[in-house]
Parts: C-alpha cells; structure tokens; sequence
C-alpha cells in the first residue's frame, strides 16, 4: 500500500501538486479503511515527509 | 465498454453485475488453470497461463475507460471483489501484482477511472488495498 501510493501512484502525476491534491482527496477514505497501515505502516510519515520535502524545496509552495 | 451501445450502457451494468456475482467462481478458475500450469513444468504453458491471466484481468478492468460513472463504479467494484480473493493464493497473488504495478495496466487503469470520475475515490483507495495486499 505504501509503495503503491508513495511511488507508483507519483508516475501518473507528474505535477507534485496534483499527486498532493489526488492524495487529500484519497485521504478520508485512507484513513477509515487503512488506519493501521498509515500509522504502522508508515504510510502517513511517508506522505508527511514527501510534503516537508516539497515545501522545502521552493519557499513558494509553503 | 467506452462509450456503451450507442451511448445505452446498460447492457453493461449488466453484464458487471453478473461478473460481480460470479467473481470468487472466476478466481477459482484462474486458481486451478495456474496451479496446474505450475505443476507442468513446461515453460510454454505457464506463460500461456500468466497471459491469461493478465488477459482476463485487463478485459474485466476495461470498464475503467467507460464514460459512465456506473459502469466504472461497478468495474472497480468487480475488480475490487477479485483482488481481494487473489490474496488468499501466493501464485496468484504473484501474478496479481506484476500486473496491478505494470504502468500500463492495473494501478494505470484504475487511476484513469479516478481521475475520470473524482466521485469514485473510495473505489479507488479499495482496488490499491486489495490489489496491494493490504485490503481486508
């Protein structure tokens, strides 16, 4: 699941920004029915971490 | 499937609901065609198998290129059901997944869908659990 949504699914958006908004829509569903896998699965830190990484790097996109 | 009989997609529906209905009976079939591929030791047929197999999973998800929102809701729906009882066997869960991460199939055509019909997300997020192994 991590690897899918972490990686795979960043093929078929190229545009960070629209991989992001593709993830918050797919966020309330994520997080009822996959609740283990965000918090121990790490699926949330990735997610997380891509963001802090994404803002990191161009000041404008905070 | 992409644009129905003349924009009817009826027959469609249709034909997914009964899909749908007979999924874990399809799996089966698929369960046993692998397993005896395996068990011949002969190259050809296994690959013969795994095309089939591939076959019969890009024909079911071709409903995630329709038009219709129903028609993709109940494609993703039957992929879903299907998914999930390729887990309960490793050989298919093998092949499940090379065809789910090819770019040009499984987690493709299921993106396409959502990004289509925006209102399919749970769907979506379904098919990636199950096909993923991490769905119920």
């Amino acid at each position: 699941m991590a690897y899918v949504l972490t990686s795979l699914l960043t093929i078929f958006y190229p545009d960070t920004v629209h991989y992001f908004n593709c993830m918050n829509n797919l966020m309330p569903y994520l997080s009822v029915k996959y609740q283990r896998e965000m918090v121990e699965g790490n699926l949330l830190r990735l997610i997380i971490d891509k963001c802090v990484r994404y803002a990191d790097y161009d000041p404008l996109n905070n | 499937m992409v644009k129905g009989v003349k924009g009817d997609y009826s027959s469609m529906i249709k034909w997914y609901k009964e899909v749908y209905k007979y999924s874990r009976h399809l799996t089966q079939m698929l369960e046993i065609e692998i397993s005896r591929a395996l068990s011949s030791n002969d190259e050809s047929v296994s690959k013969a198998a795994q095309a089939n197999f591939d076959k019969v999973l890009s024909t079911i998800s071709s409903g995630c290129y329709s038009q219709d929102v129903t028609v993709a809701q109940l494609c993703m729906k039957t992929m879903s059901a299907i998914g999930s009882d390729l887990n309960s066997n490793i050989d298919l869960l093998h092949l499940s997944h090379k065809w789910f991460e090819n770019t040009e199939q499984g987690c493709y055509t299921f993106n396409y869908a959502y990004k289509k019909h925006q209102e399919l997300a749970e769907e979506f997020v379904n098919c990636i659990g199950n096909f993923s192994g991490d769905g119920d």
